[in-house]
């Protein structure tokens, strides 16, 4: 997928990305996406959020409100300020750099981890009550889907390091948090920052009405920074990014655009 | 040795070689060749535990001081597991002796006989040899008042497993090939399926060619039929108050793929943006949930085994939970511009209890596609 997930990546492949972009509009508008065009200055009608039975609030498709996550630049959480340790300092710069020989693994079609996962074109949260477990499916990056366990389990101990880690959550409220360890070292994460394989990661999910989704993370990696970090970014009915209502998840792979 | 030093010669031209299976890229679909027995000693430099097969990677150095970077073969991690072993059970930098077997096909592979850690003698990834206890098989949970479930019951865990065929053929023939769908006898092509003209001749060439050519090489998806022929297991996640049915696929690069029981009807092939997966609409037939899948793109090999199919594709497809532990998986091949009739094939799978589908990416192993299969050349 060589669609920025941030705006500000300027890697030679940003024309190809847009390219793509453009493309993709009228295939998921026909999809019975459209009730705005995008674009910055939109106003969608305000709803509240769909709610299962039981009260929690549902992150994804509901009977009514059928839909999915539809993301354009400007979504990554905007952080500054981030306490890297020297060594990764310097793995930053040389990533910012040096931008052909290093990149972002996902534009080598490689599996996009924790926030990295929600790319454009979008996403869809599906909350799988009775296997007591939410799924994550993404468009772009690898077309993939990683999965939260929402029973209560621990982390094992010793877990072999992957790339999407091992996740847990539970729900504060109407925020699902999750919680994730586990993960090898060859992430880039919120664009080109180093991890180790000590990253716990925090992600809150909420949803105040049926058009908006709140992100927050929080970074705590003891081999890489001297401190917690993280970032937090919302899509609303006012953003670019929108719950496409009735809009369907569709297929890109990533390997066709290489 | 000669393959080590044409990989390090590339490295040293530092951009990409347009080879379709890069020098020391293992395959974990190789084939061994028993009857050539080879010892490997050196440290372990990688470990990579992921199904269907977990590997070792050590550095083999030989009498003239060159270091090789073999990939050994130590079995099935699900099994391994069984038997106590785990990823961690060695450790980078270990010193290992291995007797095993080199691979057919790729260099610098090995698949092991035995394992030994040098520092204590032990013998590692033993498999305890304990036959299976046949028990009879649980029935297949359901839906109250309503069909089975394809997924787990409520509260349990678990997934579709290994299919009891990796290949495709009419139901019916029997033809000798191996678990990749290569023929033994080329002359017993025409026995596979009912092809077209044109598609025998193209089913001849993959088949002579051996597969080079498969974009499964460089993880392009395993749509058509292909993610139920991989040992990477798959699940569904019903979703009857949505109208669909997701699948969750363990193989290629960990894809999902969405069936709509929503009523709608069947996909026009003129209307649809083809796709590797193409459009699917499900519906019950009692229990068993029929599923027509058009709009597939010709970018892949829908099957193992290299068998032809165009856009006019049209799969029918039938999953049936006969009991707890067994998925009866039947198609029916409709592609009238490659075959001259529409043909049945099958296979079963195997419900795997209490685990869930690990973590695997095909594009782990294409280590760096920009270096390795030429298809970086948008950013030289």
């Amino acid at each position: 997928m060589r669609i920025a997930f941030a705006a500000g990546r300027s890697l030679p492949v940003v024309a190809t990305a847009v390219a793509f972009w453009f493309a993709l509009i009228p295939a998921s508008g026909q999809r019975g996406g459209g009730k705005g065009k995008g674009g910055p200055k939109v106003s969608r009608p305000v709803e509240p959020a769909p709610r299962w039975p039981d009260g929690r609030v549902n992150l994804g498709s509901s009977p009514g409100h059928k839909g999915y996550w539809e993301l354009r630049p400007g979504f990554a959480p905007r952080v500054s300020n981030v306490p890297l340790q020297p060594w990764a300092k310097q793995v930053y710069d040389y990533r910012q750099k040096s931008q052909i020989l290093a990149r972002p693994p996902y534009i080598d079609c490689k599996a996009a981890p924790g926030p990295e996962f929600l790319l454009a074109p979008g996403f869809e949260i599906v909350d799988a009550p009775e296997q007591k477990s939410v799924f994550i499916m993404n468009i772009g990056g690898p077309h993939s889907w990683r999965v939260i366990y929402t029973d209560g389990r621990e982390h094992p101990k010793n877990l072999r390091p992957t790339y999407l880690g091992h996740s847990v959550g539970k729900w504060e409220g109407d925020t699902l948090v999750v919680d994730t360890v586990g993960f090898n070292e060859k992430m880039w994460i919120m664009g080109s920052y180093p991890t180790t394989e000590q990253l716990h990661l925090t992600e809150r999910f909420s949803r105040p009405t049926l058009g908006s989704l709140v992100y927050e993370l929080t970074i705590d990696d003891p081999g890489a920074y001297t401190a917690t970090w993280g970032g937090k970014t919302q899509i609303t009915e006012s953003t670019p990014s929108r719950w496409v209502d009735n809009g369907e998840m569709f297929e890109y792979i990533c390997e066709d655009d290489r | 040795m000669k393959q080590a030093s044409w990989k390090i010669a590339a490295l040293g031209l530092g951009i990409a070689l347009a080879a379709p299976l890069a020098p020391g890229q293992r395959t974990a679909s190789a084939e061994y060749d028993a009857e050539r027995k080879i010892k490997l000693s050196g440290p372990v430099v990688k470990i990579d535990w992921t199904n269907p097969s977990a590997f070792i990677g050590i550095n083999v150095r030989d009498a003239s001081g060159t270091v090789a970077a073999w990939e050994v073969e130590i079995g099935n991690p699900l099994d391994l597991e069984k038997s106590g072993w785990r990823w961690d059970s060695v450790h980078i930098g270990d010193m290992v002796n291995v007797d095993g077997f080199p691979a057919r096909g790729p260099e610098l592979q090995a698949k092991a006989n035995s394992v030994v850690l040098a520092r204590t003698g032990a013998k590692l990834f033993t498999i305890s040899s304990k036959p299976a206890v046949k028990t009879a098989s649980q029935p297949a949970p359901r839906w109250p008042g309503s069909h089975v479930r394809l997924g787990p019951a409520p509260g349990k865990k678990g997934y579709w497993g290994p299919p009891s065929s990796t290949v495709l053929v009419e139901t019916g023939v029997n033809v000798p090939m191996n678990k990749d769908g290569l023929l033994v006898n080329i002359s017993d092509a025409g026995k596979v399926a009912p092809f077209q003209p044109w598609a025998k001749a193209l089913y001849e060439y993959r088949q002579r060619t051996l597969f080079k050519d498969d974009p499964y090489n460089r993880c392009i998806p395993p749509g058509g039929v292909r993610h139920f022929q991989n040992p990477y297991g798959f699940q569904f996640l019903e979703q009857p108050e949505i109208g669909r049915i997701l699948l969750f696929l363990g193989g290629g690069d960990r894809n999902w793929r969405i069936i709509y029981t929503d009523g709608r009807p069947m996909g026009q092939k003129d209307d649809l943006v083809l796709t590797y997966y193409g459009a699917s609409t499900g519906r019950w037939d009692k229990d068993t949930l029929v599923v027509d899948t058009v709009g597939f793109n010709e970018k892949f090999w829908f099957t193992n085994g290299g068998l032809p199919h165009t856009e006019a594709l049209h799969l029918t497809e039938r999953f049936t939970r006969t009991d707890m532990d067994t998925l009866r998986y039947q198609v029916t091949v409709d592609d009238p511009r490659t075959y001259t009739r529409p043909w049945n094939g099958g296979w079963t799978i195997r419900w795997v209890p209490d685990q869930e589908i690990q973590e695997y990416f095909c594009e782990e192993n294409a280590e760096s596609t920009f270096l390795s299969n030429g298809s970086g050349g948008k950013y030289q």
